[in-house]
């Protein structure tokens, strides 16, 4: 599992695109539950549109997110999103139910530093 | 009162030809606009397609629709509480199938895929073997992600996500309404190979106005 404390200590300054290059400098174990990448948004803001229904996210929501530096950093085992915001990390459902989304306030690198700790409480996030 | 009947606009040999001409290029698929074909007093159906959704995929087809679910009157029946039915592994350990009567009291009860389950032919990593652990029930709907019955090696994107999802979906939206779903899952495998070619759906609603009743075909391809 990644060393997120020493990736915390890496950053100057904590935007979300810049946690993310940060992590993708370290290798990331090949059977890890959650993979991060670079090219999740689009694939993200297809399937919003393809899925799109009253119960899930819209573009408007994103459009709202993205004033806070929204950014979509990693996917599940399960298929599900893990985004950042300036100040929260969501957890979004592959099925993109609005009502399924966990939001933590913490920033992500204090996310996943409490996810390796196994101390955040998820119904989404793999064991 | 009786309608006064019209006079043909052409003559019996030329609306003959005409007609007969615009079934000959119908055969062939060629559609002839409306307007004429109801000058000729004819209508040629044009074949209906399966529904299908490129946008996600370059080489995916999508979903192939293909009508009403398939259960016997004896598979519709209702029972109290609700239940998943998983099938046993073949002889190569991969998921053959699943049932499940579906109750809204199962929705979100399923958990993560285990990551110490490894359905045949699956290669860790996201890029570039895009495989996931596939639910066959999802795990929105109930299905287990700790019993190797119910997982079988998918493309994560487009099949898991977003093209098996879309149904889920529509099963899950149903279930919120309070409605009892009954859904089967099959995984369709060629010979030996270990990733499914395809996996089928089928859902069906036993409320009466139930809007949910398809089964569905998503090919397992990039």
């Amino acid at each position: 599992m990644m060393d997120f404390q020493k990736v915390k200590n890496q950053l100057t300054m904590y935007t979300p695109q810049k946690f993310l290059t940060a992590v993708l400098t370290n290798e990331q174990d090949e059977d890890s539950s959650i993979i991060f990448s670079q090219q999740l948004e689009k694939q993200f803001e297809q399937n919003i549109q393809y899925l799109a229904s009253e119960e899930t996210i819209s573009s408007e929501d994103v459009a709202t997110w993205k004033k806070s530096e929204f950014l979509v950093i990693a996917q599940t085992i399960d298929g599900d999103y893990i985004a950042g915001t300036i100040h929260q990390t969501l957890v979004i459902p592959a099925s993109l139910y609005k009502t399924d989304i966990e939001v933590f306030d913490l920033k992500l690198p204090d996310f996943f530093i409490e996810y390796t700790n196994n101390t955040l409480k998820s119904a989404l996030l793999p064991k | 009162m009786a309608r006064k009947k019209q006079k043909p606009p052409f003559s019996p040999a030329i609306m003959l030809v005409a007609v007969l001409l615009i079934l000959v290029l119908g055969v062939f698929g060629v559609q002839v606009p409306d307007t004429i074909q109801e000058m000729f007093g004819v209508h040629t159906q044009q074949q209906s397609k399966p529904t299908t959704t490129t946008s996600v995929s370059s080489t995916n087809p999508g979903p192939k629709e293909l009508g009403p679910a398939t259960f016997s009157t004896n598979e519709l029946t209702d029972s109290k509480s609700g239940w998943i039915d998983y099938h046993s592994l073949d002889s190569l350990g991969r998921a053959t199938g699943a049932e499940a009567l579906l109750k809204p009291a199962m929705v979100n009860t399923g958990t993560s895929a285990n990551k110490d389950i490894r359905p045949p032919g699956f290669i860790s990593g996201l890029d570039p073997t895009n495989h996931s652990r596939g639910h066959l029930i999802g795990r929105q709907l109930g299905g287990s992600g700790d019993d190797a019955r119910n997982l079988t090696t998918l493309y994560q994107t487009p099949v898991n996500t977003p093209f098996m999802t879309k149904y889920e979906n529509q099963v899950r939206q149903a279930l919120d309404k309070g409605e009892t779903i009954r859904y089967r899952v099959t995984p369709v495998y060629e010979g030996t190979e270990l990733l499914c070619k395809q996996i089928d759906i089928e859902a069906k609603g036993l409320n009466k106005n139930t809007t949910v009743d398809f089964r569905v075909t998503i090919l397992n391809e990039k």
